[in-house]
């Protein structure tokens, strides 16, 4: 992990590498903001390949202080991560709540709400459109090689 | 090996914790169940067959899923999401930021009574009125707060007999709380306030050396004999004018102060006639953000006084003597419920402008009460002057607000007491700088998985069950 | 150096890469910043923006092309996860 931080402590920075693979630039920009108010941030090098943020703290600190702020940075960046993948998995009942935030607040019977309303209440659940009330056997019917994965 | 043909259900979507030698498991709506090492082996390699006592057990509970009882999951699972079909029901008021007091950790940043700036004034009062009717919920609660709100009285009547006019129109569900330190509270306005049905709720932080300590005067003087004589004398007319549906409430702070005497608050709360208590972290907010140090304690030090504290409530019920703590009561709702208790701080989405607004002397409109003692832009969301209801309910800010607090896209979606709990974006802000925080390093996700924990043990044991159904019986 | 501060000239020179900061962004942020310095903006070959600012006050030169940075970086939360 040390291999992606390093410390300059004449110029009170640390640079700080980053492999957009991993953490994308969404994300690395989510990130970056937390520090705003405590350090100065620049962004360089690559999108594709490798990306450089480098923070100059706003007051004169240590290397240990500054060792800190790196790897308080790249909490960041796991949090963030997380947060984005995490979003993306349950971003359909996010949309939902929204949705339905949007009519109760914008009123129901508004024109420009119809589409959303349509959109969200296509499917009577009653009518068990995803199967969910299948039973298992009658569903994947009686496989003598399958395996119960979960 | 797994018999396929004996089954006819699917696991539902489900979280679990360990408890000593059993399983906690809970689902998404809302239901719970122990289950032994073994019970959990078989649901997690489901080895569940058809019509066993497990599956009955399973089956009721909703952890597992079949044609019997689909509907009662989508039902609940429904129910618990009631609200996102409300509009915002809470409004509060901020008709002055004045106060006579100078409590240590005021979250309002109250000013003094000099202050000419920050008076609510007719025009705005009025516009705050008309803007809380476009809400389309059918019930609206007005809560005035302050600073001490009861320094700008001439508006709060105002807005209560405007309040009043208008919803001879609206025909809505219109109740009226204010939360005043009692020490103006003279003959005339208190009379106003029972005659317009007004909840009336103060602080009350313990027996007087608590009390004084945490909530001087501004000239430094005691306060803690005025809000007992004001407790006393409001129970008195209530009883006097027969009126049963009211009663005084208090609401505590707890600061490092409080932690060493959670006997001697709960006797205090309990020999002025009061029913309940709320038992709350501190938050760092306002003025006690300059004496963080001074007064906050860790999520441990709160923990412990807490539990003695419900410990020593629960020993109170068992003798006879009835008194809840009412963060307890949110969650034993949740728990062992249905409906919501409609909490806005630990639900998911928070409050955040779809529960709760609130409005500054200025009009302007925050997202909630805290969101207000904050005084950021990112949880501004207009002014009355010039904003609508749905244009602040339909901005991109409002939808970030709400965004943030759905648990289901941040680490809570692992945890099994997500379906109970929330998020709250104002505290993420305050304490790590963004609405979106590293949850598990909050004192709040430490608190409430504490609490969780301990309210699920005492669960365990039926007289403790008996008497938390209790508690909610007589909410109803 | 991405920011390059001329005390005899009273200017500032930053450098910012056109992969990580908006022009745009850049430019609103210039709009924001007009109480304390005047400025332009310059694309540049090798992907890069270049911005001049001029402060209105010397006591600032030292800290104003950093807090340019960091506001211009501010606005590029539109583009980030949350």
């Amino acid at each position: 992990m040390d291999k992606n931080i390093k410390i300059n402590e004449d110029e009170n920075c640390i640079l700080i590498s980053v492999n957009p693979e991993i953490y994308p630039l969404d994300v690395i920009y989510s990130a970056a903001y937390v520090f705003l108010e405590k350090a100065y941030l620049l962004l360089e090098g690559d999108p594709k390949k490798e990306i450089i943020i480098k923070l100059t703290a706003k007051e004169r600190i240590n290397k240990e202080e500054l060792k800190k702020i790196g790897k308080e940075f790249l909490n960041e960046l796991i949090s963030y991560g997380f947060y984005k993948k995490q979003s993306e998995k349950n971003n359909l009942i996010r949309q939902i709540i929204l949705q339905r935030v949007l009519l109760t607040g914008a009123g129901e019977n508004n024109d420009d709400c119809n589409s959303l309303m349509e959109e969200t209440e296509e499917e009577d659940y009653l009518d068990d459109p995803k199967g969910i009330a299948i039973p298992w056997e009658e569903k994947y019917g009686d496989k003598k090689n399958g395996n119960s994965d979960k | 090996m797994n018999d396929k043909s004996k089954q006819n259900h699917l696991i539902n979507n489900y979280r679990h914790k360990k408890f000593g030698n059993e399983f906690l498991v809970t689902t998404d709506h809302g239901s719970w169940i122990f289950l032994s090492e073994k019970e959990f082996e078989k649901l997690k390699k489901d080895l569940i067959e058809k019509d066993s006592e497990f599956c009955k057990k399973l089956e009721e509970t909703g952890i597992i899923i079949t044609t019997k009882n689909i509907k009662t999951i989508l039902r609940k699972l429904e129910k618990r999401n009631d609200f996102l079909y409300q509009g915002t029901s809470l409004h509060i008021v901020i008709p002055t930021l004045r106060c006579n007091q100078k409590c240590i950790y005021c979250h309002a940043s109250s000013k003094s009574l000099n202050e000419k700036k920050g008076e609510m004034d007719e025009e705005t009062a009025k516009k705050v009125i008309d803007f809380i009717f476009q809400s389309p919920s059918e019930y609206i609660a007005i809560e005035f707060q302050g600073g001490e709100p009861l320094l700008n009285f001439k508006i709060v009547s105002y807005m209560i007999h405007y309040a009043k006019k208008l919803n001879k129109k609206y025909k809505k569900n219109l109740i009226f709380r204010i939360v005043s330190n009692f020490s103006i509270l003279d003959e005339e306005k208190l009379n106003f306030l029972i005659k317009e049905n007004v909840g009336i709720c103060t602080s009350l932080d313990g027996p007087n050396y608590l009390h004084n300590k945490n909530r001087p005067f501004a000239n430094k003087k005691e306060s803690h004999h005025l809000v007992e004589k004001g407790i006393q004398k409001l129970n008195k007319k209530y009883k006097k004018n027969n009126i049963k549906h009211q009663r005084a409430n208090a609401l505590i702070t707890i600061t490092k102060y409080s932690l060493q005497y959670p006997k001697e608050i709960i006797d205090e709360y309990v020999g002025l006639g009061l029913k309940d208590i709320h038992l709350r972290f501190l938050n760092n907010l306002g003025d006690a953000r300059q004496i963080w140090d001074e007064i906050s304690y860790s999520c441990e030090e709160f923990m412990d006084f807490w539990k003695k504290s419900i410990d020593y409530i629960l020993e109170m019920n068992k003798k006879g003597v009835f008194f809840r703590e009412r963060g307890c009561l949110i969650i034993l709702q949740k728990i062992l419920t249905e409906t919501d208790p409609n909490f806005v701080d630990i639900r998911s989405p928070c409050g955040a402008a779809i529960e709760q607004l609130s409005y500054t002397p200025e009009g302007d409109i925050f997202s909630c009460d805290e969101a207000r003692m904050v005084g950021e832009d990112l949880f501004k969301l207009g002014n009355v002057k010039k904003d609508t209801y749905r244009k602040i309910i339909s901005s991109n800010q409002t939808c970030s607000l709400v965004a943030s607090s759905i648990n289901d896209c941040q680490i809570c979606d692992y945890c099994v007491y997500k379906p109970y709990c929330g998020i709250c974006p104002v505290c993420n802000f305050v304490e790590q700088g963004s609405i979106i925080a590293k949850t598990l390093e909050t004192p709040r996700c430490k608190i409430y998985k504490a609490q969780f924990t301990y309210l699920f043990e005492k669960l365990k044991n039926l007289e403790n069950k008996k008497i938390f159904q209790d508690w909610i019986n007589k909410t109803k | 150096m991405a920011i390059q501060i001329n005390k005899e000239k009273n200017e500032i020179c930053i450098l910012l890469n056109k992969d990580f900061y908006n022009i745009e962004e850049i430019k609103s942020t210039l709009k924001d910043f007009k109480e304390v310095c005047k400025g332009e903006v310059k694309e540049k070959k090798e992907n890069q923006i270049k911005i001049i600012l001029k402060p209105n006050e010397n006591s600032v030169i030292n800290s104003l092309g950093h807090e340019f940075c960091n506001y211009s970086l501010g606005l590029m939360k539109n583009h980030s996860v949350v």
